[in-house]
């Protein structure tokens, strides 16, 4: 099945973010307002996961946004935090790292049903601004803004 | 110390082993943890687990790796794995099957799903409510014990 526009990605990124975040976090999610936008796109506290998309006919990205108190709040519902901030820190960023593995596994999934088939990079993970993403011709691009527990999620995805 | 079942995690993620040693605690299991293959291999040979979690993609050695290693080693060859990792392709689902993976789960996954793919291959018991200090506290599992069986690898 041939991938079709970029409304493709934009059904499989749904897909894909409120799959991980009811199935494993038990949360629910829904489509950000612009006003909550307009929030999350001058908040400097918040951390970016990334992974990227490889496969034999495409490559891409995920990118995935959290506000770091969102994070630490799901961190505590996790179990036992850490006493040492250092500590705390550390497992914000594990989770900021794991949440994006699983949204981009999901993506990657649903990239393969469409017959695109793709493995995914180790993500990694960056606190603060991150460069905006920019793709070339012929590249699809999907961008949206999630509220969930009170916060703005970003998830940006390109394949091309 | 519990004489549960002994289940090893193998994630580089430390959210996903604090997911896991949540998920088993209210059992009688002993829940080792190791980030990488390499770090698994030394551990599962210490310990000799009943049961191992094991994510695909990892730094220093990939959970597919490590599972070729144990499958080499005499004394962990049958130690049943269950893979739990994000990769949700046909080939890597191929692969591990292969190397003799018991089960395949894709992340995100389901708690209640875990822990019966997770029964099928060892005895789960609630642990009492009361404390373990008590001597001869009476069973308040209800009997919930699950027979360990020998599932085919399944597609998610």
């Amino acid at each position: 099945m041939p991938m079709g526009q970029g409304q493709d990605l934009d059904r499989i990124s749904t897909e894909a973010i409120r799959e991980v975040l009811t199935t494993q976090f038990r949360l629910s999610v829904v489509a950000a307002s612009s006003d909550e936008v307009g929030w999350a796109s001058v908040n400097p506290h918040f951390l970016t996961g990334s992974v990227s998309l490889e496969g034999p006919e495409i490559r891409g990205e995920v990118r995935l946004q959290f506000p770091e108190s969102w994070l630490s709040t799901l961190n505590a519902s996790l179990g036992p935090v850490s006493p040492d901030p250092a500590d705390r820190a550390s497992e914000m960023w594990d989770l900021a790292s794991e949440l994006c593995n699983m949204v981009a596994g999901r993506i990657g999934a649903g990239l393969a049903a469409a017959g695109h088939i793709c493995t995914l990079s180790t993500p990694e993970v960056a606190s603060g601004p991150q460069n905006p993403v920019e793709v070339g011709p012929g590249a699809k691009r999907s961008h949206t803004h999630w509220t969930c527990a009170g916060a703005t999620l970003t998830l940006t995805v390109w394949i091309k | 110390m519990s004489t549960g079942p002994r289940i090893l995690s193998v994630d580089d993620s430390k959210t996903v082993r604090r997911m896991l040693v949540r998920i088993f605690e209210p059992f009688h299991c002993t829940l080792s943890q190791a980030a990488n293959g390499e770090e698994g291999l030394v551990v599962a040979t210490s310990e000799k687990p009943d049961l191992i979690f094991l994510d695909y993609n990892m730094p220093v050695m990939d959970g597919l790796t490590m599972l070729q290693r144990l499958r080499e080693d005499f004394s962990l060859r049958h130690t049943p794995v269950i893979m739990l990792t994000a990769e949700a392709g046909a080939k890597q689902i191929a692969a591990a099957a292969r190397l003799g993976a018991r089960d395949y789960i894709t992340k995100p996954f389901q708690e209640d799903l875990l822990l019966s793919k997770a029964a099928r291959i060892i005895p789960l018991v609630l642990r009492p409510s009361v404390p373990p200090s008590i001597e001869h506290a009476p069973d308040t599992t209800g009997g919930q014990t699950a027979p360990p069986s020998t599932p085919e690898l399944k597609a998610p």
